[in-house]
Protein backbone atom coordinates (compact mmCIF):
# COMPACT_ATOMS: atom_id res chain seq x y z
CA UNK A 1 0.00 0.00 0.00
CA UNK A 2 1.61 3.22 -1.30
CA UNK A 3 0.86 6.53 0.60
CA UNK A 4 3.17 8.85 -1.46
CA UNK A 5 5.71 10.86 0.64
CA UNK A 6 4.16 9.44 3.69
CA UNK A 7 4.45 6.16 3.39
CA UNK A 8 7.98 5.01 5.31
CA UNK A 9 6.38 7.48 8.35
CA UNK A 10 2.88 5.62 8.28
CA UNK A 11 4.44 1.87 8.02
CA UNK A 12 6.86 2.84 10.59
CA UNK A 13 4.52 3.93 13.41
CA UNK A 14 2.01 1.07 12.85
CA UNK A 15 5.46 -1.37 12.79
CA UNK A 16 6.68 0.32 16.17
CA UNK A 17 2.76 -0.35 17.59
CA UNK A 18 3.17 -3.76 16.49
CA UNK A 19 7.01 -4.92 17.37
CA UNK A 20 5.93 -2.65 21.20
CA UNK A 21 2.30 -3.68 21.94
CA UNK A 22 2.92 -7.21 20.05
CA UNK A 23 5.99 -7.50 22.54
CA UNK A 24 4.30 -7.01 25.27
CA UNK A 25 1.59 -9.63 24.55
CA UNK A 26 4.00 -11.86 23.73
CA UNK A 27 6.29 -11.82 26.58
CA UNK A 28 3.11 -11.62 28.84
CA UNK A 29 1.87 -14.62 27.57
CA UNK A 30 5.34 -16.66 27.77
CA UNK A 31 6.07 -15.61 30.96
CA UNK A 32 2.57 -17.09 32.05
CA UNK A 33 2.76 -20.73 30.48
CA UNK A 34 6.31 -20.86 32.04
CA UNK A 35 4.80 -19.67 35.56
CA UNK A 36 1.79 -22.66 35.12
CA UNK A 37 4.20 -24.74 34.09
CA UNK A 38 6.54 -24.61 36.63
CA UNK A 39 3.43 -24.50 38.86
CA UNK A 40 2.14 -27.45 38.34
CA UNK A 41 5.39 -29.30 38.25
CA UNK A 42 5.68 -28.33 42.07
CA UNK A 43 2.29 -29.15 42.64
CA UNK A 44 2.18 -32.34 41.01
CA UNK A 45 5.98 -33.14 43.23
CA UNK A 46 4.56 -32.26 46.49
CA UNK A 47 1.07 -33.84 45.68
CA UNK A 48 -0.87 -31.33 46.10
CA UNK A 49 -4.26 -30.53 44.38
CA UNK A 50 -3.99 -28.97 40.57
CA UNK A 51 -4.11 -25.17 40.50
CA UNK B 1 -16.04 -4.60 43.73
CA UNK B 2 -14.32 -5.15 46.31
CA UNK B 3 -15.21 -8.45 46.40
CA UNK B 4 -13.48 -9.36 43.45
CA UNK B 5 -10.51 -8.73 44.91
CA UNK B 6 -10.08 -11.60 46.61
CA UNK B 7 -7.54 -13.46 44.91
CA UNK B 8 -9.62 -16.69 44.89
CA UNK B 9 -12.85 -14.90 43.47
CA UNK B 10 -10.06 -12.40 41.14
CA UNK B 11 -8.75 -16.08 39.56
CA UNK B 12 -12.55 -17.31 39.14
CA UNK B 13 -13.82 -13.72 37.26
CA UNK B 14 -10.38 -13.14 35.30
CA UNK B 15 -10.42 -16.78 33.85
CA UNK B 16 -14.23 -16.63 32.66
CA UNK B 17 -13.58 -13.21 31.44
CA UNK B 18 -10.47 -13.52 29.92
CA UNK B 19 -11.11 -15.63 26.43
CA UNK B 20 -14.02 -12.68 25.70
CA UNK B 21 -11.53 -10.15 26.30
CA UNK B 22 -8.73 -11.40 24.29
CA UNK B 23 -11.63 -11.95 20.95
CA UNK B 24 -13.07 -8.62 21.45
CA UNK B 25 -9.68 -6.49 22.02
CA UNK B 26 -7.97 -8.25 18.70
CA UNK B 27 -11.65 -7.69 17.02
CA UNK B 28 -11.62 -4.03 17.34
CA UNK B 29 -8.26 -3.43 17.25
CA UNK B 30 -8.17 -5.23 13.91
CA UNK B 31 -11.03 -3.86 12.17
CA UNK B 32 -10.27 -0.16 13.43
CA UNK B 33 -6.68 -0.33 12.03
CA UNK B 34 -7.94 -2.11 8.61
CA UNK B 35 -10.22 0.80 8.90
CA UNK B 36 -7.46 3.69 9.25
CA UNK B 37 -4.98 1.83 6.82
CA UNK B 38 -7.62 1.11 3.48
CA UNK B 39 -10.79 2.64 4.45
CA UNK B 40 -10.09 6.16 5.80
CA UNK B 41 -10.15 8.95 3.90
CA UNK B 42 -7.08 11.19 3.51
CA UNK B 43 -6.96 14.40 5.92
CA UNK B 44 -7.61 17.61 3.58
CA UNK B 45 -4.67 19.20 5.03
CA UNK B 46 -2.44 16.51 6.67
CA UNK B 47 -3.03 14.17 3.45
CA UNK B 48 -2.40 10.27 4.35
CA UNK B 49 -0.07 11.30 7.21
CA UNK B 50 -3.29 11.57 9.39
CA UNK B 51 -3.07 7.69 9.50
CA UNK B 52 -0.82 7.50 11.94
CA UNK B 53 -3.61 9.48 14.10
CA UNK B 54 -4.94 5.90 14.51
CA UNK B 55 -2.08 4.30 16.43
CA UNK B 56 -0.39 7.55 17.96
CA UNK B 57 -3.90 9.17 19.87
CA UNK B 58 -4.97 5.76 21.18
CA UNK B 59 -1.18 4.91 22.14
CA UNK B 60 -1.69 8.68 24.09
CA UNK B 61 -4.99 8.15 25.88
CA UNK B 62 -3.77 4.63 27.35
CA UNK B 63 -0.46 6.11 28.22
CA UNK B 64 -2.46 8.65 30.48
CA UNK B 65 -5.28 6.10 31.31
CA UNK B 66 -3.06 3.42 32.46
CA UNK B 67 -0.99 6.12 34.69
CA UNK B 68 -4.65 7.10 36.20
CA UNK B 69 -5.65 3.22 37.20
CA UNK B 70 -1.99 2.63 38.74
CA UNK B 71 -2.77 5.48 40.63
CA UNK B 72 -6.35 4.09 42.18
CA UNK B 73 -4.51 1.18 42.45
CA UNK B 74 -1.76 2.76 43.97
CA UNK B 75 -4.22 4.84 46.74
CA UNK B 76 -6.46 1.33 47.42
CA UNK B 77 -2.87 -0.07 47.79
CA UNK B 78 -1.54 2.61 50.45
CA UNK B 79 -5.01 2.80 52.53
CA UNK B 80 -6.66 0.02 52.59
CA UNK B 81 -3.94 -2.70 51.67
CA UNK B 82 -6.11 -4.25 49.47
CA UNK B 83 -4.44 -7.53 48.52
CA UNK B 84 -4.45 -7.02 44.70
CA UNK B 85 -4.29 -3.49 44.38
CA UNK B 86 -0.42 -3.78 44.43
CA UNK B 87 -0.34 -6.12 42.00
CA UNK B 88 -2.70 -4.34 39.73
CA UNK B 89 -0.37 -1.10 39.91
CA UNK B 90 2.90 -3.41 39.15
CA UNK B 91 1.90 -5.22 36.50
CA UNK B 92 0.06 -2.02 34.72
CA UNK B 93 3.30 -0.09 34.51
CA UNK B 94 5.54 -2.42 31.75
CA UNK B 95 2.17 -1.82 29.57
CA UNK B 96 1.72 1.71 30.08
CA UNK B 97 5.03 2.28 29.52
CA UNK B 98 5.11 0.48 26.36
CA UNK B 99 1.90 2.68 25.26
CA UNK B 100 3.90 5.90 26.13
CA UNK B 101 7.03 4.33 23.72
CA UNK B 102 4.29 3.91 21.35
CA UNK B 103 3.16 7.32 21.60
CA UNK B 104 6.53 9.45 22.05
CA UNK B 105 8.06 7.26 18.58
CA UNK B 106 4.72 7.84 16.30
CA UNK B 107 4.14 11.31 17.78
CA UNK B 108 7.98 11.46 16.39
CA UNK B 109 7.25 9.73 12.91
CA UNK B 110 4.10 12.38 12.52
CA UNK B 111 6.12 15.23 13.64
CA UNK B 112 8.81 14.92 11.01
CA UNK B 113 6.06 15.41 7.77
CA UNK B 114 3.92 17.46 9.93
CA UNK B 115 6.31 20.36 11.70
CA UNK B 116 9.09 19.12 9.83
CA UNK B 117 11.24 17.90 13.01
CA UNK B 118 11.22 15.02 15.55
CA UNK B 119 10.89 16.43 18.60
CA UNK B 120 10.99 19.70 20.11
CA UNK B 121 10.60 20.49 24.04
CA UNK B 122 7.20 21.76 24.20
CA UNK B 123 5.23 21.22 27.10
CA UNK B 124 3.74 18.15 25.40
CA UNK B 125 6.51 16.61 24.36
CA UNK B 126 8.30 16.54 27.20
CA UNK B 127 5.78 15.89 29.96
CA UNK B 128 4.56 12.99 28.15
CA UNK B 129 8.63 12.26 28.00
CA UNK B 130 8.40 12.57 31.99
CA UNK B 131 5.47 9.94 31.77
CA UNK B 132 7.18 7.51 30.19
CA UNK B 133 9.95 8.10 32.64
CA UNK B 134 7.62 7.83 35.46
CA UNK B 135 6.73 4.17 34.18
CA UNK B 136 10.57 3.70 34.10
CA UNK B 137 10.99 4.85 37.47
CA UNK B 138 7.99 2.64 39.03
CA UNK B 139 9.09 -0.71 37.44
CA UNK B 140 13.23 0.03 38.86
CA UNK B 141 11.70 0.54 42.18
CA UNK B 142 9.90 -2.53 42.20
CA UNK B 143 12.94 -4.19 40.49
CA UNK B 144 15.51 -2.54 43.34
CA UNK B 145 13.65 -3.25 46.05
CA UNK B 146 13.88 -6.75 47.54
CA UNK B 147 10.73 -7.27 50.28
CA UNK B 148 7.44 -6.77 48.34
CA UNK B 149 5.81 -4.82 50.99
CA UNK B 150 8.40 -2.14 51.04
CA UNK B 151 8.85 -1.98 47.10
CA UNK B 152 4.66 -1.87 46.98
CA UNK B 153 4.89 1.23 49.28
CA UNK B 154 7.82 2.74 47.46
CA UNK B 155 6.48 2.66 44.15
CA UNK B 156 2.87 3.40 45.18
CA UNK B 157 4.43 6.57 47.02
CA UNK B 158 6.10 7.62 43.42
CA UNK B 159 3.48 6.78 41.59
CA UNK B 160 0.91 8.97 43.58
CA UNK B 161 3.26 11.68 44.14
CA UNK B 162 3.78 11.42 39.49
CA UNK B 163 0.29 11.87 39.24
CA UNK B 164 0.81 15.67 39.11
CA UNK B 165 2.03 14.78 35.64
CA UNK B 166 -1.05 13.33 34.19
CA UNK B 167 -3.23 16.95 34.22
CA UNK B 168 0.13 18.74 32.94
CA UNK B 169 0.03 16.50 29.56
CA UNK B 170 -4.22 17.16 29.28
CA UNK B 171 -3.26 20.82 29.38
CA UNK B 172 0.01 21.48 28.53
CA UNK B 173 -1.63 22.45 24.80
CA UNK B 174 -3.67 25.10 26.42
CA UNK B 175 -1.48 26.19 29.07
CA UNK B 176 1.32 26.94 27.05
CA UNK B 177 2.22 27.79 23.36
CA UNK B 178 2.89 24.41 21.79
CA UNK B 179 4.29 23.27 18.44
CA UNK B 180 1.77 19.76 19.71
CA UNK B 181 -2.11 20.80 18.20
CA UNK B 182 -4.78 21.75 20.82
CA UNK B 183 -7.63 19.07 21.58
CA UNK B 184 -8.28 18.22 18.45
CA UNK B 185 -10.98 14.97 18.14
CA UNK B 186 -13.31 16.57 20.66
CA UNK B 187 -13.82 20.02 21.77
CA UNK B 188 -15.64 22.19 24.08
CA UNK B 189 -17.62 24.59 22.40
CA UNK B 190 -21.08 26.83 23.58
CA UNK B 191 -21.37 24.78 26.44
CA UNK B 192 -20.93 21.41 25.19
CA UNK B 193 -18.57 19.04 23.75
CA UNK B 194 -18.37 17.85 19.99
CA UNK B 195 -16.40 15.90 17.94
CA UNK B 196 -14.78 18.18 15.63
CA UNK B 197 -13.46 15.53 13.19
CA UNK B 198 -16.01 13.49 10.38
CA UNK B 199 -17.43 10.68 12.02
CA UNK B 200 -15.56 8.39 8.98
CA UNK B 201 -12.76 9.13 10.52
CA UNK B 202 -13.64 9.42 14.41
CA UNK B 203 -15.33 5.97 14.69
CA UNK B 204 -12.47 3.92 13.80
CA UNK B 205 -10.60 5.88 16.00
CA UNK B 206 -12.69 4.82 19.20
CA UNK B 207 -12.89 1.59 17.81
CA UNK B 208 -9.27 1.14 18.26
CA UNK B 209 -8.85 3.18 21.38
CA UNK B 210 -11.42 0.46 22.59
CA UNK B 211 -9.49 -2.28 21.23
CA UNK B 212 -6.65 -1.30 23.43
CA UNK B 213 -8.70 -0.44 26.40
CA UNK B 214 -9.58 -4.45 26.26
CA UNK B 215 -6.07 -5.04 25.71
CA UNK B 216 -4.77 -3.24 28.47
CA UNK B 217 -7.34 -5.23 30.71
CA UNK B 218 -7.04 -8.91 29.08
CA UNK B 219 -3.21 -8.41 30.00
CA UNK B 220 -3.24 -7.39 32.91
CA UNK B 221 -5.45 -9.97 34.20
CA UNK B 222 -2.65 -12.41 32.45
CA UNK B 223 -0.40 -10.64 34.58
CA UNK B 224 -1.45 -10.38 37.71
CA UNK B 225 -2.65 -14.54 37.64
CA UNK B 226 0.86 -14.35 36.63
CA UNK B 227 1.70 -12.42 39.75
CA UNK B 228 -0.45 -14.81 42.20
CA UNK B 229 1.13 -18.25 40.46
CA UNK B 230 4.64 -17.10 41.00
CA UNK B 231 3.80 -16.03 44.52
CA UNK B 232 2.42 -19.34 45.03
CA UNK B 233 5.21 -21.00 43.88
CA UNK B 234 7.78 -18.99 45.92
CA UNK B 235 5.71 -20.43 48.83
CA UNK B 236 5.53 -24.06 48.11
CA UNK B 237 9.53 -23.77 47.67
CA UNK B 238 9.45 -22.08 50.92
CA UNK B 239 7.64 -25.15 52.39
CA UNK B 240 9.89 -27.64 50.24
CA UNK B 241 12.65 -25.88 51.63
CA UNK B 242 11.59 -26.05 55.46
CA UNK B 243 10.28 -29.54 55.18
Amino acid sequence: MEFGKYTTFIWSSYGVFAVLIGGVIVATLVSARRTRRRLEALTDEQGRPKP
Amino acid sequence: MLRYANPKKFLDLSGALLPWLWIAAIGLMGWGLYQALFTVPPDYQQGDSVRIMYVHVPSAWMASFIYGFMFIASVVGLVWKHPLADTAAKEAAPIGAAFTAVCLITGALWGKPTWGTYWIWDARLTSVLVLFFLYLGYMGVWAAIEERAKAAKAAAILCVVGVINIPIIRFSVEWWDTLHQGPSVVRFEDGKFAPSIDGSMLWPLLIVAVGCTLLFFALLFVRMRTDIAQRRIRTLMAQKAAS
